[in-house]
């Protein structure tokens, strides 16, 4: 071993920190991604497009958007305007997924997606059944006071997702309009009332976002955090983890990162990692001490 | 954060990542569930393991191939991050020998985070120091790179690492070990060559 190793200091725990936060993967990368996969893969594979698949989806016309696709703004131009249907479409995929998971699962999701976009945003996604699960899981603790520290007071500030998406990215996350499976893993997220929840519910003094940057960023945000709160409700906290990780993943520092972060308290909970969620929960203390949800272990 | 006094210790984070983040993979995970949860892993990972960031989607698009292929002989009862790694290193050691390597100068690349709008300069300099990290993991011979990008980053415990470099727990830790001393000179010399993020 080399006479001069320089210790492992905090510093360097520091550095890694800024790599263990994940940089976002942009959404356009990945769409495109899914899109060449769909071309080069048996039909059928990539399944009809959902939480970010490209919109096209396999077969012709993925494969003939392939080449174009890999270049900025050349994308397939037949999904440019979100279809007329698409608003209702996502509605019944939403009541159809609300209702077969209304016993176990409705408390879950509503606390994932409830706190976020407060009584409006949420109504918008569960209607009348929103109240009651709302006082189910709502916040009856007082908020933790403690301190922020100087990078929790930074995430809290922090905007969802800034990358600008280009023409092609719009597209690429544009709504679908036909069928999707009733599976929830491969549900559609109920993309149009995320739309208007978020245009109603953007905080005043934030600085005006693309509306098109922040409304597609909520939906994919939202779309993962559903998942995870349905697999929790099913009693699958492995899938409920997965799919937090992927949002963790693609939106580290998202509109719905304290949701996300309280969920994945409860579903390490919910596995039995009695450890790794005090851990998590400690974490999640100090990076949202503002939180009106209390503390997510209780 | 970080409990680094004692040296040895994984943060906080990494360590409820590490009990916590290896969940058994449900079994109605189909090719296209992996590719929406993993592709962001999958990218990062191949930046981690030296692929440079123009070439990440071609990489990323042979790995999932790969996944595909071997889809059936993924033992589900074993949590998906590690074994995805693993085709992820394949392809990056492939890469590194030269294949697949487009001529697409990339080194200095535009910040995956642009953000005009709000913490500027705090996305700034994160973005300084992740890519000081990025460049001092380069400066690791690839499979000590990859005990420690998987250990330190991605919070897998070890002897999982282990089962997905196909080397017994020793060597998993002994690369450890070494990749870390690796890391603290690697990131020491950039320093002193450069600017201090």
């Amino acid at each position: 071993m080399s006479a001069s190793i320089p210790p492992w200091t905090d510093d360097l725990e520091d550095l890694l920190d800024a790599e263990r936060e994940l940089a976002p993967v942009k959404d356009a990368a990945v769409a495109r991604m899914a899109q060449r996969l769909g071309a080069a893969l048996p039909a059928g594979v990539m399944g009809p497009a959902g939480v970010m698949g490209p919109a096209g989806g396999p077969g012709p016309e993925g494969a003939a958007g392939d080449a174009p696709g890999m270049v900025d703004g050349a994308g397939p131009a037949q999904s440019l305007a979100p279809p007329a249907g698409a608003s209702l479409a996502a509605t019944a995929v939403t009541g159809v997924l609300w209702t077969t998971q209304a016993k176990i699962g409705v408390a879950a999701v509503a606390f994932a997606v409830g706190a976020a976009f407060g009584a409006g945003g949420h109504a918008a996604l569960v209607g009348d059944a929103a109240p009651g699960l709302v006082a189910s899981v709502g916040p009856s603790r007082e908020p933790l006071p403690a301190p922020p520290t100087s990078r929790s007071a930074a995430v809290a500030a922090e905007e969802p997702r800034a990358d600008e998406p280009t023409p092609e990215e719009r597209l690429a996350d544009a709504p679908t309009p036909s069928g999707e499976p009733a599976s929830p893993l491969a549900s559609a997220p109920p993309r149009s009332t995320a739309n208007a929840a978020a245009d109603r519910d953007r905080p005043a003094g934030e600085p005006a976002p693309s509306a098109g940057s922040v409304d597609e960023a909520l939906r994919s945000e939202r779309a993962l955090l559903e998942r995870a709160g349905v697999a929790l409700a099913r009693g699958d906290a492995g899938g409920a983890i997965e799919a937090l990780e992927a949002h963790r993943s693609r939106f580290p520092r998202g509109n719905l990162a304290e949701e996300r972060d309280a969920l994945f308290v409860k579903a390490l909970a919910a596995r039995g990692d009695a450890a790794a969620a005090e851990a998590a929960a400690k974490k999640f203390r100090k990076d949202h001490p503002d939180s009106l949800q209390g503390d997510p272990l209780k | 954060m970080g409990g680094a006094s004692s040296g040895q210790t994984p943060s906080v984070e990494a360590s409820a990542a590490r009990t916590g983040g290896s969940p058994a993979v449900p079994p109605s995970l189909d090719f296209r569930t992996i590719f929406e949860l993993e592709a962001a892993y999958v990218s990062r990972t191949l930046r981690r393991l030296g692929v440079a960031p123009a070439d990440v989607e071609d990489m990323a698009h042979e790995v999932f191939l790969a996944v595909h292929r071997q889809l059936a002989t993924f033992d589900r009862s074993r949590p998906l991050k590690p074994w995805l790694f693993g085709f992820a290193f394949r392809v990056a050691s492939h890469y590194r020998r030269g294949a697949g390597r487009s001529d697409r100068p990339a080194p200095t690349e535009a910040p995956d985070v642009a953000d005009p709008a709000v913490g500027a300069d705090e996305s700034l300099e994160r973005e300084e120091r992740r890519q000081l990290v990025l460049r001092a993991l380069e400066e690791i011979e690839i499979e000590r790179r990859a005990v420690f990008v998987m250990y330190e980053l991605d919070g897998i415990a070890v002897p999982e690492i282990a089962a997905t470099m196909g080397i017994v727990p020793a060597t998993a830790h002994s690369r450890l070990r070494l990749a870390r001393q690796d890391f603290a000179k690697a990131i020491q010399r950039l320093r002193a060559r450069g600017g201090t993020p």
